[in-house]
This record gives C-alpha cells, sequence and structure tokens, in this order.
C-alpha cells in the first residue's frame, strides 16, 4: 500500500513536470515546433499551435504563470495566469499597448509521456473586456 | 485699366494659386504697358503652368528691367531663381554657376540683409558637400530671421534640415523639415513658391533617408491644406512627390498614373525632375507588377546612379540575379558608410541579396547592422526592419526564432500604418511557418496574398499564391477582369506580348508550366489567335506600353 502510494507520487509528479516542460518550451519559450511532440493527435496540435500562434501574434511579450497543480491518475490539473501586452492584432482589434491578465484552468491527460486528451478554458471574454472596456475615468 | 490695377489683380491672382488669371493679367499688363514687374509676374505664372522655358524667358527679361531701373536687390533675388532651374531642372550646371556669380556681384555693394540670405540659400543649394550646406542655410536662416523674411526663413530651414539629412545627421535633419513644413502648412509663408519648394525638400530627404512614414504622415495634412486651393494645381507642380504621398498610403495605381504623367511631362519639356527621378520611382513600381522589362527599360542608361539603386537592385532581384544585386549594393554601401541611418534601404536589400545567394553569414551581418543602427536612432522604423531581417535570415537557417521575430516586424509595421511592409513580412512569416506548421501557414499567406493584391503588389502576390499552392491550398481562381480575358489571362498576354515562352510566363508568374500553357490556351482561345506571334501584335496593340 505505502509501496504503492509511492510509486504512484512518482507517476504524478513525471506527469505534472510533463505540463511544467510544455509550457516552458512552446509557451514561455515561443517554440511552436515542438507542440507535436507533446500532443498524441496531430489535429489537437494543429488547433494549440494555432491558438498559440495567435496569441504570440497579439501578445508578443505573452508569459503563462502556473499557479497551481492537481494530479490524479492520468490526469493534470492546472490554474495558471496569462500577462501579455497587446502589441499586435487580436480578433479583428487592433494593437492597444493595454497590459491584460486573464485566467485560465486546463485539464491533460496523459498516457505514455503525451497529452492524449487536453481539455482549456481560457477567460476569453475577460481578454475582450479588457482590450476594449472603457479605462475607468476616460469619460470626462 | 490703370496699370497698376492690372498689376495687382495678377498678385492677387498668384497668392490664391489661380494661375491661369494671374498670366491673363500679367499679358495685360505687358501688352499696355511692359515693366520688370509685368514680366516677372508673368513669368512666375508660367512658371506654375509647367512652361518652365517661357517662364525662363520672361524672368531673364524682367532682370536686364530691374537692372536697369537700379533695383538690385529684385534683380539678383531673379538670378538666384535662374540658377537654381538651370541647375535642377536642366541640369545645367555652366549657367547656373554663371548667374550665382551674377548674384554675388549684384549684392557687393548691398548691405547685409534678406538678400544676402537668399544668396546663401542659393550657396547652399548648389553645394555638394554637406558640412558647406549646412553652414550656408545657417547663415541663410541667421539673416532670415534679423530680415524678418518668413519666407527665406522657412526656405533655409528647410534646406538646413535636408543638408544634415545628407550629411548623416537624420533626425535632427528631418526634425528641422517637420518643422518648416508645420509653419508653410499653417500658413506662414508669403508665397506659395516656398510652400511648394518646402513639400519637395522634404520628399527629396525622406528619400534619401529611406523615411517613408515622414510622407504619409504630412499627406493627410497636406491634402487639407491644399483643398484650400485648387488641389490640382498645388500637387501638380511635382508629380513625383505626389506620387509617393498615394503610394505611402498603399494606393499604387495612383502612384503609377502620376510617375506616367510626369515622366511624359519631362521628356517633353526636355527637362530633369525638380526632386526624386519619377523613372527610378517607377521601375520599382514596374517590379511590383512583374513588369520587368519595362523596369528595365525605365532604368536603361542611368541604373548605376545613387538614385536609381534601389529599383535597379529590386529589378535584379526579380530576375534572380541576387549576385550582382548585392555587388551593386556593397558598393553604393562603401560609398555611403554602413552605419548611417541612410545605409538602412540598402541594407535591407543586402539581406534579401544575400538570402537568395544562400550567404547567410553575409546576410546575418546585414541584418546586424540594422539593429545596431536601429538601437540609437531611436526610429521605429528600423527597429520593424531589424526585425523583419533577422526573422528572414531565421527562415532561411532554420530555427524557432524566425516566427517571433517576423511576429515583431508585423506588429511594429502595423503600429506605423505601413501596409505593403505589414503584407511583405506577413508572407515572411508565412514562409518561416511553412514548413512546421503548414495550416497556419496557408492562412497567413493568403491573407499576405489579398493584402498584397489590394496594394498592387502582384508580384509578392502570386509568391503568396504559390506559397500556397505548395502546402497544398488552392490558389486563386483570377477575379475576373472588366473584358474579356481573366486578369490573370491578361498579364499572360502582357508576357506573351514581350515573347515570352510558356516556360518563361510560368517562372514570371510563379505558376506550374502547366497552369501557364492552359492560360495562354484560355488567351488564344478567348481571342481567337493562332499564333503566338499574333498574341505578341495583338497584345502591343491592345495593351499599349501602359
Amino acid at each position: 500500500m505505502l509501496r504503492g502510494k509511492r510509486q504512484g507520487g512518482r507517476y504524478l509528479r513525471a506527469n505534472t513536470d510533463l505540463v511544467r516542460q510544455y509550457y516552458g518550451q512552446v509557451l514561455n519559450g515561443r517554440d511552436l515546433n515542438a507542440v507535436g511532440d507533446y500532443f498524441a493527435d496531430e489535429r489537437t496540435a494543429a488547433w494549440v499551435q494555432k491558438g498559440c500562434f495567435f496569441y504570440f501574434q497579439a501578445f508578443p511579450d505573452l508569459h503563462v504563470a502556473l499557479d497551481e497543480f492537481v494530479a490524479e491518475d492520468d490526469r493534470v490539473f492546472l490554474r495558471s495566469t496569462m500577462t501579455g501586452t497587446h502589441d499586435g492584432e487580436f480578433r479583428g482589434i487592433p494593437a492597444t499597448g493595454r497590459h491584460i491578465a486573464v485566467e485560465s484552468a486546463e485539464v491533460f491527460r496523459i498516457a505514455d509521456g503525451k497529452f492524449v486528451g487536453y481539455w482549456c478554458m481560457v477567460d476569453a471574454a475577460g481578454v475582450m473586456r479588457q482590450l476594449t472596456e472603457e479605462p475607468v475615468g476616460a469619460r470626462a | 485699366m490703370a496699370a497698376d490695377t492690372v498689376l495687382a489683380r495678377g498678385y492677387e491672382a498668384l497668392a490664391v494659386g489661380n494661375w491661369s488669371e494671374a498670366r491673363t493679367a500679367f499679358e495685360e499688363a505687358v501688352r499696355t504697358a511692359e515693366s520688370p514687374e509685368a514680366l516677372d509676374g508673368l513669368g512666375r505664372s508660367l512658371w506654375w503652368l509647367r512652361q518652365g522655358r517661357e517662364a525662363i524667358v520672361c524672368r531673364e527679361r524682367a532682370y536686364s528691367g530691374f537692372r536697369r531701373d537700379g533695383e538690385l536687390a529684385r534683380a539678383a533675388r531673379i538670378t538666384l531663381w535662374l540658377s537654381r532651374e538651370y541647375a535642377l531642372v536642366f541640369g545645367n550646371d555652366a549657367a547656373a554657376r554663371g548667374w550665382l556669380a551674377r548674384a554675388e556681384r549684384l549684392l557687393r555693394d548691398v548691405a547685409p540683409g534678406a538678400e544676402q540670405g537668399w544668396l546663401d540659400l542659393a550657396r547652399s543649394e548648389g553645394s555638394h558637400e554637406p558640412s558647406q550646406a549646412t553652414t550656408y542655410a545657417e547663415a541663410a536662416l541667421d539673416a532670415a530671421l534679423g530680415a524678418r523674411d518668413p519666407d527665406l526663413e522657412l526656405r533655409a530651414l528647410a534646406q538646413l534640415g535636408f543638408a544634415r539629412v545628407s550629411g548623416g545627421e537624420v533626425d535632427k535633419g528631418l526634425a528641422q523639415l517637420d518643422e518648416a513644413m508645420a509653419a508653410a502648412t499653417s500658413g506662414e509663408p508669403a508665397t506659395l513658391e516656398t510652400f511648394a519648394d518646402i513639400c519637395c525638400t522634404l520628399m527629396l530627404a525622406c528619400e534619401r533617408a529611406g523615411d517613408m512614414e515622414r510622407p504619409q504622415q504630412w499627406s493627410a495634412v497636406l491634402q487639407d491644406f491644399v483643398r484650400k486651393y485648387d488641389h490640382v494645381v498645388l500637387f501638380a507642380f511635382c508629380r513625383t512627390c505626389c506620387a509617393d504621398v498615394y503610394a505611402a498610403n498603399g494606393r499604387v495605381d495612383a502612384a503609377e498614373q502620376e510617375l506616367v504623367a510626369a515622366i511624359q511631362e519631362l521628356t517633353d519639356a526636355g527637362q530633369r525632375s525638380r526632386c526624386v527621378n519619377p523613372a527610378a520611382r517607377l521601375a520599382e513600381v514596374r517590379v511590383f507588377q512583374s513588369r520587368l522589362d519595362e523596369a528595365e527599360q525605365l532604368l536603361a542608361g542611368f541604373d548605376a546612379e545613387p538614385d536609381a539603386t534601389r529599383a535597379a537592385v529590386a529589378l535584379r532581384l526579380a530576375r534572380s540575379d541576387p549576385a550582382s544585386a548585392a555587388a551593386l549594393l556593397e558598393r553604393r554601401l562603401d560609398e555611403l558608410g554602413r552605419m548611417s541611418v541612410l545605409a538602412v534601404p540598402l541594407l535591407e536589400q543586402l539581406v534579401d541579396a544575400r538570402v537568395a545567394e544562400g550567404r547567410l553569414e553575409d546576410a546575418s551581418v546585414a541584418a546586424g547592422a540594422i539593429a545596431a543602427i536601429a538601437g540609437p536612432s531611436g526610429r521605429e522604423r528600423i527597429a520593424a526592419a531589424a526585425a523583419f531581417a533577422r526573422g528572414r535570415v531565421a527562415t532561411a537557417r532554420g530555427g524557432p526564432a524566425a516566427v517571433p521575430e517576423l511576429q515583431k516586424a508585423v506588429n511594429r509595421f502595423a503600429a506605423l500604418g505601413l501596409r505593403l511592409e505589414v503584407a511583405r513580412s506577413r508572407l515572411a512569416l508565412a514562409r518561416a511557418l511553412a514548413p512546421s506548421s503548414p495550416e497556419i501557414a496557408v492562412d497567413i499567406a493568403r491573407q499576405a496574398r489579398d493584402e498584397l493584391e489590394a496594394l498592387g503588389d502582384s508580384r509578392e502576390a502570386d509568391i503568396a499564391a504559390a506559397l500556397m499552392r505548395s502546402l497544398g491550398a488552392k490558389g486563386r481562381a483570377g477575379p475576373r477582369a472588366a473584358g474579356l480575358l481573366t486578369r490573370r489571362e491578361v498579364e499572360v498576354l502582357r508576357l506573351l506580348g514581350e515573347g515570352l515562352t510558356n516556360a518563361e510566363i510560368a517562372r514570371r508568374l510563379f505558376i506550374s508550366p502547366k497552369t501557364a500553357e492552359h492560360h495562354v490556351s484560355r488567351v488564344f482561345a478567348k481571342l481567337g489567335l493562332a499564333r503566338r506571334s499574333e498574341a505578341a501584335a495583338y497584345a502591343v496593340r491592345h495593351l499599349g506600353p501602359e
């Protein structure tokens, strides 16, 4: 029982490390080419790549802080905060130079050192609000 | 009508830019009571009406009149104007020097004041040495301030700015030109000649500094200003400048029309351009449009001149001759120095040439030079160019740095409103993405193609379309032109007119030989032609040289 738990702990640590490594290399390291190394399914990889690309274009200094991990079985849950400066066009909004911060929740399912399932919720409405809402005191 | 009243009417018309009415008034004044004033006014009106030679004849006669009457200052002003016209427009340096010497002699005994300032301005303009030109322009500016002559002050300020730009003090010089333009568009100068002259000087300085943002930034203000007068009349003084403004705003077709008209007028009048050579400009446009033979014809005889370097290099690159493009650039950079802001436009092309040659180490050095100039210059345009250059070198090397650099270039050019540069860096970005992310690459290439097409850069649009096809996406179907032929078929017909084979047409349009063959047979079928020679004849007759 005890042995099994320790083994389980190593296993869970390996899974969170893989997610950490993915963030270090792809998101914070800007290496789009590496996306395919992490996702088992090509279509998911292509979809993630595209999403990353458009965020990189809009927020060239984008950084994702990994706030909290929860690992269980073959899953890793991650709560993160993305920050960046709006220096490029984003969904039709030309660069505003605004600094944004948005929270995300993600779940990775891992098998054989790859992501075989991926679920993510970015606060997209929060991004749009921060880019478009009038700053406090803008109205005279 | 009394002679004085007629003259007054003429001056009034000149002041508001009504040149025809001014001419009528002064002609009447010359007929009824010939005076140097009337001849001078007539000369000025004719100059605006683009009758440069007749203007010179009139003002030479006015000069004699003023001398006879002992009006040395007014006579001297005309000699300075004549000196400038001969130098700028007719390239007659001997006549220019002669008239300048005349002015010096006339003003020898005149007390220091505005007239000496005008003389110094002329000396500055005639000086090929930037430091000397700066010294004279400073003296002219001092004289203007002392004499409270706003025309001279603004002209001298603009000339000082231009001399500084030529000497490599780009930011300081352009700031002075901005100041002169701001004053000129606020209505400070007394004459429209001054306004026109400052515009020309600004354009010339921007050309020299490779600064394409500035004409664009000023164009809105300028257009506002000229609306107060007659747009056509005021902008007509320099079609090349007008074309520059259009080109900076992405209106390539309008720019093309202005340039064609400018070259025609200069040829008809046997004159040289007052500022940037419109033939060099048009040659660049022709390379854009994949009309390379026409570009070559335009450059024939002067492609070694500094003015024409950019166009000549663009042509060589389009003809897949990067080695000779690079050699031309290296020669010009040796003359100019590599670490000045003035070198940036050449270094940008050098990166292209070296990448095309596969000499990536040299390309990297050129890209590094742009980055090294960007920092101290504090200019966003150059910082964007540096990212663009680094991105292209990284693409050729196949590293992951290419995509972020090119994304940066797209954003920076977009922030500056430089649409053509945005589209070109987007195309480079698509190319960088192609090996690892073909799906994104297709999307980006499509966006680039649409932008390039809208801006009239059909050459790069073709390259973008070819990239899309190579990634498995459908190329464009070719929007139908107004006539019988599609736009693409018109392009093919034009190339048939140049006597190109199907394989050559394919290469020129970045399409497969099979597609070229298909277009050629469609052209033949639609026009009912049987032989290539018939197609060539049809092209010459119906498409014209354009």
